[in-house]
């Protein structure tokens, strides 16, 4: 925010407005809410002007200029209601009109169409072309989820654009000239591309169309929600279609920060699960003990029995004999409460999710979160993905490392597999699978034994330094090779060009800490960073891409054994003294079974909320799930896991109910209910206050926002995060002071990036941040 | 089939440019020159050359008509067809053509001799109606320049002499143009109108 932005001034029919230097007409237009039609240009790719639509006046300029290409400049004077404009906005849609088949009302983008729209409003009304239209074979594919249809198109090479500059894959093509202008693909480099559907999307006709949303509706029988998309940990905005009981699609609800306005196609159409016909529609019990058949049942009938024989179990066993596994797709408001019937309900810390071995880094319990942000990768120089797949599991950070190469950042894939962007990459390094923590401790080696290390973290904790340096000793590149089959020399160059950058990023999967060699991987790979000044800043840091859509929330809200939510230990007495108080319960203070301890027997009873443990579990494991007392599930289907169950109890989908999600860099996003819930169905945190409730505690939540004020209050690092303060789209954690609103009231705003500091006064134990906002946000 | 040594002349040619992509199309005549026409693995070494993917190089290709697809016979006879030859009359001398070739444009004759194309302006329009027979232009076309070019073609004597002809007589001032020993009647005709 250093930097002034310049402003330039001009007028726009009368209406004075400043705009960034640089800015083109057709922004200044948009800022005053002047519509000036646009086909080819699209604010998120570079000018092209070819469609001749967006014609406005500038004063001493000759002829009209395209509002499109024309940089504004001091004291310009524009005019956008001329009758030399208007007539050419006239000219250009009449030829546009003289091969478009018109066939509007059995269009998909009948409604919802630019040339529809712009001819209402700028068009003319009648044409003189009187002769035959051309036509084409209707439709054709151009990939597999996408139709062209050829005589709806205008050549305004949007789709191609994006497919070129923006996702620099294979894709579409302009094929021939002239009039015989035509969309194309080459059959040699088909169009398999995840992001594939923005071009549905951008498309400004019905020339491209998807194939799941052909024929289905018309757009003004949609309800449109904005939401959060729940597919996986990058959480892009979306607009959620409904019709009915149906999503028909989700469309990019652009926020800048998160998904820059793309989605992939992940998100984009696969709904299916919500939409299948298959889901619970009712809870289902064991009526006549263990081995009868699971039966339906009302939600009093299945509240009842799980509460009667959780009592039973604690009563006879203790509330370690009871454990729960958590969801990573369920929302924040929800996991904090499922952790919170077991600590203070039923005294266990027996929670735990997938994928949650955790152990704390030295670096003050650190949580294992990116310390960057999505929109920082831009500004950074260097970017190493280290045992990562973005383009498959994270796509469109995968497309914003895209946005950084176009912007002059050097890649370099570091990865056991072929990677989707080896292509546009500085460097690629292959190792063995399994290897990834040999790689990461080989580069700490080379940056320690080479005296490579740089900055103020580096400067003032040179015992940490030091330290560093004699554990990975041993560690040099030349062993590494032997163990893991990598190119020593390359990774030693790596290492030199990461301590050497202006801003490095490193990003590493989750998934890569759970191999063998990963245990340290986080602690090692934050040292680096640390260690060669890394961090604290846009475009340096580190961290990991986690793999669903609330898989950090699952970890801030305590769905681990060993930490309450907010990743302070159960082992602190202080903290759960504080927590303690807030729930008005005491708290146990052992740590509690893990995921892998409570699947091998290690509970009587265990309750699982969207997870499907059977899935991939070991037949020891599910022997263990078949032996137990009680196996309470609580899913949207009858998963291999809720076969098994005692009690069956059926959840809804993320677009049937309201919370938040905390995407893979720390933003904490308002999900919205899109759509009337299954019938017969509840919402997971409806049902965790039946089951509280049932048990005989008195949870008076009336909505998921009254929750997460709780949470702001129960969770240090999501002190101050209300509803209200996350807004539209979200706020990074730890919430910090921002300049006061005009009406005084303290604002608070998010960290975009976390600094050393910030991590050693303790944003993981939240005592910087809690006290920041107890202070001040007396209000919220 | 692109040898090896087309290969290394390809890459030659991209290290003249800042940018490899803009030895794209010089590329490509290569490929046309040495196969004939554009064949997927013509293509594909020019990617590679270029270091632009198959499917930004299938676009140029499909954009200029001077690239083919097919084989294409010995003469590829190209009329242009856009406003200015339109408006002097090029669908006459199409149709003759096609009368001529016994072939509907866009087709090749079955000796391989003669392939007759419509293409997009040849930025030709001050001499129109023009046309091109391989790197040769033949402008200010009329029925009975096109025999005599036909005639010339099937006797393999080009049609490059032809035009150095026109050439001075369409530029020249007035005396040049009345001594040119032109077969370019059309011209004539016009001139003295």
């Amino acid at each position: 925010m250093a930097e002034q932005e310049e402003l330039v001034n001009l007028t726009i029919d009368g209406q004075p407005v400043s705009v960034p230097k640089g800015s083109v007409i057709w922004a200044a237009a948009q800022k005053l809410g002047i519509e000036v039609p646009i086909y080819c240009y699209h604010p998120k790719m570079e000018p092209l002007g070819a469609c001749r639509m967006c014609f406005v006046a500038v004063e001493k300029m000759p002829k009209l200029a395209t509002a499109c290409t024309t940089v504004v400049s001091e004291g310009m004077v524009v005019r956008t209601d001329t009758p030399a404009v208007k007539k050419a906005r006239q000219g250009t849609l009449e030829f546009l009109l003289i091969n478009h088949p018109l066939d509007c009302p059995i269009c998909d983008k009948g409604g919802e169409c630019d040339l529809q729209d712009f001819t209402l409003r700028h068009g003319p009304s009648a044409s003189r072309f009187d002769l035959s239209k051309r036509h084409f074979q209707k439709p054709i594919p151009v990939s597999e989820n996408i139709l062209l249809d050829r005589e709806r198109c205008i050549a305004c090479q949007r789709c191609m654009r994006f497919c070129q500059t923006v996702a620099m894959e294979d894709g579409l093509v302009m094929e021939e000239r002239g009039f015989r202008t035509e969309i194309g693909v080459n059959p040699d480099a088909p169009f398999d591309s995840n992001f594939s559907g923005n071009v549905v999307e951008m498309c400004p006709v019905g020339a491209l169309t998807a194939k799941s949303y052909r024929f289905v509706t018309r757009p003004w029988e949609l309800q449109k929600t904005g939401s959060v998309c729940g597919n996986c940990a990058v959480g892009c905005n979306v607009r959620v279609d409904v019709r009915v009981d149906k999503v028909l699609r989700q469309y990019s609800r652009t926020n800048d920060s998160i998904d820059d306005g793309w989605l992939c196609d992940r998100g984009r159409w696969d709904l299916d699960a919500i939409n299948s016909l298959e889901r619970l529609r009712t809870p289902l019990i064991r009526k006549g003990g263990k081995n009868s058949e699971l039966q339906p049942a009302s939600w009093d009938e299945a509240l009842t029995l799980i509460a009667t024989r959780l009592r039973e179990i604690t009563e006879r066993d203790g509330g370690r004999a009871v454990g729960g596994i958590g969801s990573t797709h369920t929302t924040n408001e929800e996991a904090y409460l499922f952790q919170k019937l077991f600590r203070a309900g039923l005294g266990s810390n027996n929670v735990d999710h997938r994928h949650g071995r955790f152990p704390a880094t030295e670096r003050n319990g650190l949580p294992w979160v990116w310390s960057d942000s999505i929109a920082g990768l831009e500004k950074a120089s260097h970017i190493v993905i280290l045992g990562a797949d973005p383009y498959h599991r994270q796509p469109i950070v995968d497309l914003r490392i895209r946005k950084a190469i176009r912007g002059g950042a050097q890649v370099y894939v570091v990865t056991p597999e072929p990677n989707r962007l080896d292509r546009l990459a500085t460097g690629v390094i292959r190792y063995q699978a399994g290897q990834t923590g040999t790689i990461a401790r080989a580069l700490l080696n080379v940056v320690t034994a080479e005296n490579l290390t740089r900055g103020d973290f580096a400067e003032k904790r040179s015992a940490s330094l030091d330290a560093r340096r004699t554990t990975v000793a041993q560690d040099t590149p030349e062993r590494a090779a032997e163990i893991a089959g990598v190119d020593a020399a390359a990774l030693r160059e790596l290492a030199r060009e990461i301590a050497g950058a202006k801003g490095a990023v490193i990003l590493y999967d989750e998934m890569a800490t759970l191999e063998p060699t990963g245990a340290n991987l986080a602690a090692d790979l934050l040292d680096l960073a640390l260690l060669t000044d890394n961090f604290g800043r846009p475009g340096a840091g580190v961290g990991p891409l986690l793999e669903d859509n609330n898989s950090l929330g699952a970890r801030d809200m305590g769905l681990l054994p060993d930490t309450l939510p907010g990743y302070r230990p159960v082992s602190d007495a202080a903290a759960r003294a504080a927590l303690g108080g807030v729930w008005n319960a005491t708290l146990p203070s052992e740590p509690g079974k893990s995921y892998d301890e409570m699947l091998s027997g290690g509970v009587k009873a265990l309750y699982v909320m969207g997870a499907n443990p059977a899935s991939d579990a070991t037949p020891q494991q599910l022997a263990a799930l078949n032996a137990l007392e009680l196996l309470v599930v609580q899913d949207m289907f009858l998963t291999e896991t809720a076969k098994r169950a005692t009690v069956v109890l059926p959840a809804v989908a993320y677009t049937e109910k309201d919370g938040t999600f905390t995407n893979t860099e720390r933003c904490v996003q308002v999900v919205r209910r899109a759509m009337q819930p299954l019938p017969g169905a509840k919402a997971d945190w409806e049902i965790l206050r039946g089951v509280a409730r049932a048990l005989g505690l008195h949870w008076a939540y009336l909505s998921p926002a009254e929750i997460l004020k709780e949470i702001g209050r129960a969770t240090p690092i999501y002190a101050g995060v209300t509803r209200r303060a996350l807004g539209d789209s979200g706020a990074r954690w730890p919430l910090v002071p921002g300049e006061r609103a005009a009406d005084g009231r303290p604002a608070l705003q998010s960290s975009p990036y976390l600094t050393w500091q910030m991590v050693e006064q303790g944003v993981a134990r939240g005592i910087a941040a809690g006290e920041l906002v107890a202070g001040r946000g007396r209000g919220e | 089939m692109i040898s090896e040594d087309v290969k290394a002349q390809m890459r030659e040619i991209c290290a003249r440019y800042p940018s490899p992509r803009s030895g794209m199309l010089p590329c490509l005549h290569l490929a046309e020159a040495t196969e004939g026409y554009i064949t997927p693995e013509g293509i594909a070494a020019v990617a590679e050359a270029t270091g632009a993917k198959l499917d930004e190089v299938d676009s140029v290709v499909s954009f200029y008509s001077m690239y083919h697809r097919q084989p294409q016979g010995k003469y590829v006879i190209k009329v242009c067809t856009s406003i200015s030859c339109y408006l002097m009359g090029c669908d006459d001398v199409l149709a003759h053509l096609e009368n001529r070739l016994g072939i509907r444009r866009g087709e090749t004759t079955p000796d391989g001799q003669f392939t007759l194309q419509c293409v997009e302006c040849l930025a030709a329009c001050g001499m129109a109606p023009a046309l091109q027979v391989n790197e040769d232009f033949v402008e200010n076309v009329s029925l009975q320049v096109a025999d005599t070019m036909l005639e010339r073609l099937k006797r393999d004597e080009g049609v490059a002499g032809m035009n150095a002809n026109w050439d001075v007589a369409g530029i020249g001032a007035g005396d040049t143009a009345n001594n040119a020993n032109s077969a370019n009647t059309t011209s004539s005709e016009k001139k003295a109108r």
